[in-house]
């Protein structure tokens, strides 16, 4: 048994104000995040605001922001987060209700713009196996339990309140891929915008944070892709703006969005520097390591979690710099200047007889 | 005092939003599309109750081998025959029906053999391969679509909205209910022409139990305070799988029957496989009621596992056809640092299911007028004992039937009253303005234990006297409860709330324990340990006032 310290972002709807919260909890093996909630509920601070209903990762009620990072609660134990801080948030670009409980309108709200409901074509009634085939590829992104992870995790919902999301546009892809389904067509118009698909850059956090390992973004890309199918087959349709740039970009991202995650090797740990980051992998997957005290090695992603753009290393300031909007991070990976909000992503480490490993994606 | 209370006059109220209440408000509009329907729940819209935990599946007599009279047959025998004849007939006959309606007009898809025809897989108890699945997290695909076609016939959505009471005219007529909106702490009162109570029973108030945490018994203590009668309340399925955890939240979470129909075995703490000795023929594919009283027995005999469990073991179905087959499963048990797929998993028997509740007929309709139930608020179905994969069947059947058949029962409005509507908010606000009592979380853990120590799987007269009385202490005590006076998502308020319905629906539970002097199904009396046909081939009921009767069970179905 040891104990953590959790640090709580409230916010009292009843004053309106917000303020940080302490707690230390007792945790042992099979803890979990939201088991530490409801013990500083019963025995603490009964008024403290949070929800779940399933507890088991089928209801999508109980997500949050733990160090950081977007997860469910009920399935994230203590131990796991190797930390004796743990600092939690309500999840982001949704109105907080209470401390950690937020309102999910906005989620529903873009999610009922896609038109999400099943609309039966007309005729077809039995899957042939060809049909069926084409149904496997939206098979992977189905169980989605709204847990508002991907859309709280997006930069892009964050710059622009209008953008639709992963959440809606994953459910757009699965309807429109449905080949039982009869309004493809319609909900390709819907999404066909610069508050659609088109403002995804592909920064995939969404596909690194969904708790059921869906991929938002790869269904995103789909989705430009049959838009310029569709134009390509019908060019008066539409404008033809975006068509060649916008071809080039999703042929890139759907494949950026498909690299799987794997365990990249970053060379011996004595050759890794203690006082600085080094640049370690190759094409899209790339981190910056460094070694701590004794053999440990922390791999920090050059993702800037605004935009996507890749932050770069300053040795002698000790920060990260995106060149793109002037974020700045520390060597932590927190942001001390500019847009970012949130912390550089981190990824986990290994170390394989004497050669460190970085599981990338 | 009790503040300015918003009024809503609607056509149809449907209290929850589970299989049964999405699918009576669909149904409702398709069938009327000038009702002005609208939809309560309590959690959040589309993620609370258990229609979305359904793991395992739908049963559904669909292959040309099966037969709907043999599915019924296996409903009766699992319910020790006193499942209502026409409830349960009505939910075999339109089972195959709804599965394709949910395919064909709402998108769900479930689970296909290579030929095309839909997959069903082995459930415990039943003759016949039948049960139609998504993987293994059955009902998120089902909420998830029936979430978006509610969403499309745009009801009135009330979402972290509670039901706490009904309204009733002085004929005792059913005229609508009062809410909270717990995100506000004000009350809603709602005037409705009709109203169906679909919030999902939920026996949570036992130590260990495994549904959603949105539940609590609301809707049968509702109808029941209401003068509506109940049925079989003596019968709470225990699941028999449900996950050990240590304290945590995890622990009770159900891990599903499927894994027990494709060849799971059990073990006791000594490796024996115990069910040889309660079941040889079916063993750990019997009924859920035997399989946890089994459990229960081994554990209670000192033969249990460390942690007061038993183990499950599927590793000799080999580890890749558990990973393909239970995906869902062997992931949760991973982030909690179980290995299913290779190793066996402590489990314990978990309060699962209230097989009792309101009784209704084939229309739904409640004893009361204005009222209909639907889903596991209903008793009747199931008799002493629900076969696993027959609960969504019975929410989505049932809600089905509420939308056809209540746009042509509705009634007009009737006015309700005030003086009811501030009583029973004064009623839930009582707490918030009471001083140094203690506190409901204790009140609620002593309660668990309670149940499950003396009204849980094995019961015994004195045991179950005891526990009425306990019962009745706690709810005094409950009374002088005191909570903090803030209204805006007072979450201590509503564990209060809830603690007052499960106190209630716990003693009707020992109660209808009491009256039936003999064991069936999930009920077991070690005072009376065989079913004693001659008195108790029957149904116990509960009316106003606590007033308990037997009466032989319908049997009628055509
Ligand atoms: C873990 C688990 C697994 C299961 N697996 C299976 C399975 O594999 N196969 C099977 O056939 N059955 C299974 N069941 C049983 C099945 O889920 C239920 O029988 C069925 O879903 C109940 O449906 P319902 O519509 O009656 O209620 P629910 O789906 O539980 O919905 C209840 C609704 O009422 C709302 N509510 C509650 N109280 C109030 C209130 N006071 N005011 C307003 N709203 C309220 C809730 O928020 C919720 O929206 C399982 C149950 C559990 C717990
Ligand atoms: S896609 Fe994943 S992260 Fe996004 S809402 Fe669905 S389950 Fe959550
Ligand atoms: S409580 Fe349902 S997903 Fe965590």
């Amino acid at each position: 048994m040891e104990t953590v310290t959790l640090r709580i972002a409230r916010h009292d709807p009843e004053t309106k104000t917000s303020s940080w919260a302490e707690y230390r909890v007792e945790v042992r093996e099979k803890t979990t995040v939201l088991d530490c909630l409801d013990r500083i509920q019963r025995t603490e601070d009964s008024s403290l605001g949070f929800r779940y209903a399933c507890r088991v990762g089928m209801c999508g009620s109980c997500a949050m922001v733990v160090n950081g990072r977007d997860r469910w609660t009920c399935r994230t134990l203590v131990r796991d987060l190797k930390a004796h801080r743990i600092t939690l948030e309500p999840l982001r670009n949704m109105p907080v209700i209470r401390d950690l409980a937020v309102d999910f309108k906005p989620l529903w709200q873009k999610y009922r713009q896609i038109q999400p409901a099943f609309e039966p074509a007309r005729g077809e009634r039995v899957m042939k196996a060809e049909a069926r085939r084409r149904r496997e590829r939206i098979e992977p992104n189905l169980q989605c339990i709204s847990c508002g992870i991907c859309y709280s995790a997006c930069g892009y919902v964050a710059s622009d309140p209008q953008y639709l999301g992963p959440h809606a546009l994953n459910r757009a892809f699965t309807s429109i891929g449905d080949p039982r389904d009869g309004a493809g067509n319609e909900r390709l118009d819907i999404v066909d915008n610069e508050h659609g698909c088109w403002k995804c850059h592909v920064q995939t956090n969404c596909t690194e944070m969904c708790p059921m390992e869906l991929s938002p973004s790869a269904g995103i890309q789909h989705l430009k892709l049959a838009i310029l199918r569709r134009r390509m087959l019908n060019p008066t349709r539409r404008k033809f703006a975006y068509s060649m740039v916008g071809a080039a970009v999703a042929a890139v991202s759907a494949y950026v969005a498909y690299q799987p995650k794997e365990w990249v090797a970053a060379g011996p740990v004595e050759a890794l520097p203690s006082d600085n980051f080094t640049l370690i992998g190759k094409d899209g997957k790339r981190a910056y390591v460094r070694r701590l005290a004794g053999s440990e090695v922390e791999a920090v992603s050059q993702r800037c979690t605004h935009q996507g753009c890749r932050v770069i290393w300053n040795g002698p300031a000790q920060e990260f710099q995106c060149p793109c909007h002037r974020g700045l991070f520390d060597s932590a990976g927190v942001p001390i200047a500019g847009p970012p909000v949130r912390p550089l992503e981190r990824y986990p480490t290994r170390i394989v007889s004497g050669v460190v490993e970085v599981f990338l994606s | 005092m009790i503040g300015t209370y918003e009024v809503v006059e609607t056509d149809l109220l449907i209290l929850g939003g589970g299989g049964a209440g999405l699918l009576a408000a669909i149904h409702a509009h398709d069938n009327a599309p000038d009702l002005d329907i609208t939809v309560v729940v309590k959690a959040l819209f589309g993620k609370g109750g258990c229609t979305r935990l359904v793991q395992g599946g739908y049963n559904a007599a669909l292959d040309a081998a099966d037969s709907v009279e043999r599915h019924f047959e296996d409903t009766i025998k699992a319910g020790s025959f006193i499942n209502d004849r026409e409830l349960a007939w009505l939910l075999v006959s339109r089972a195959p029906a709804v599965v394709d309606e949910l395919e064909k007009r709402h998108g769900c898809y479930f689970d296909r053999h290579p030929d095309g025809r839909i997959h069903q897989k082995a459930f415990a108890g039943q003759s016949f391969d039948r049960t139609v699945h998504k993987g293994d997290l059955t009902g998120i695909e089902i909420m998830n679509r029936l979430t978006e076609q509610v969403f499309k016939r745009a009801p009135r959505i009330l979402e972290e909205h509670r039901a706490l009471d009904l309204l009733t005219d002085s004929n005792g007529s059913v005229c609508g209910a009062v809410l909270l909106d717990i995100r506000t702490g004000r009350f809603v009162a709602v005037n409705a022409r009709a109203t169906l109570l679909a919030t999902g029973g939920g026996p949570n108030m036992y130590r260990i139990a495994a549904a959603a945490a949105d539940k609590a018994c609301d809707g049968i203590a509702i109808g029941y305070r209401a003068g509506a009668e109940l049925m079989d309340m003596e019968m709470v399925q225990f699941h028999p799988t449900g996950l050990i955890a240590a304290d945590s939240r995890m622990t009770g979470t159900v891990l599903e029957e499927g894994l027990r129909g494709a060849g799971g075995h059990l073990f006791n703490g000594r490796g024996e496989r115990f069910m040889e000795r309660y079941d040889a023929v079916r063993l750990e594919r019997s009924t859920r009621d035997v399989v946890a009283r089994s459990s229960y027995l081994e554990i209670r005999a000192g033969r249990g596992s460390p942690n007061n469990g038993v183990f499950i073991d599927v590793s000799h179905l080999g580890a890749e056809f558990v990973i393909r087959n239970f995906p869902g499963m062997v992931k949760r048990c991973s982030d909690m640092g179980f290995d299913l797929a290779r190793k066996p998993v402590e489990v314990s028997p978990t309060a699962h299911f209230i097989m009792g509740g309101l009784c209704m007929d084939t229309e739904t309709r409640s004893r009361l007028d204005g009222l209909f139930v639907a889903g596991e608020d209903a008793g009747g179905v199931h008799g002493a004992n629900r076969l696993g994969g027959n609960g969504v069947a019975e929410s989505t059947v049932f809600g089905c039937v509420a939308g056809d058949t209540i746009p042509s029962l509705i009634s007009r409005l009737r006015k309700v009253s005030d003086a009811q509507i501030e009583q029973i908010a004064m009623e839930a606000l009582a707490p918030l303005t009471r001083n140094g009592g203690e506190s409901v979380f204790e009140i609620k853990a002593e309660m668990q234990n309670l149940m499950w120590d003396k009204v849980g799987l094995v019961r015994n007269g004195p045991d179950l006297q005891a526990a009425m009385g306990e019962l009745e202490s706690l709810t005094e005590r409950l009374e002088r409860a005191s909570i903090r006076s803030f209204r805006k998502y007072n979450l201590e308020w509503q564990e209060y709330l809830n603690l007052k319905n499960f106190l209630l629906v716990s003693r009707l539970v020992a109660l209808s324990a009491l009256a039936r002097e003999d064991s069936r199904g999930s009920h077991y009396r070690s005072d009376f340990p065989g079913a004693n046909d001659e008195r108790f081939l029957k149904n116990v009921y509960i009316g106003p006032g606590q007033k308990v009767e037997l009466r032989p069970v319908r049997e009628r179905h055509s």
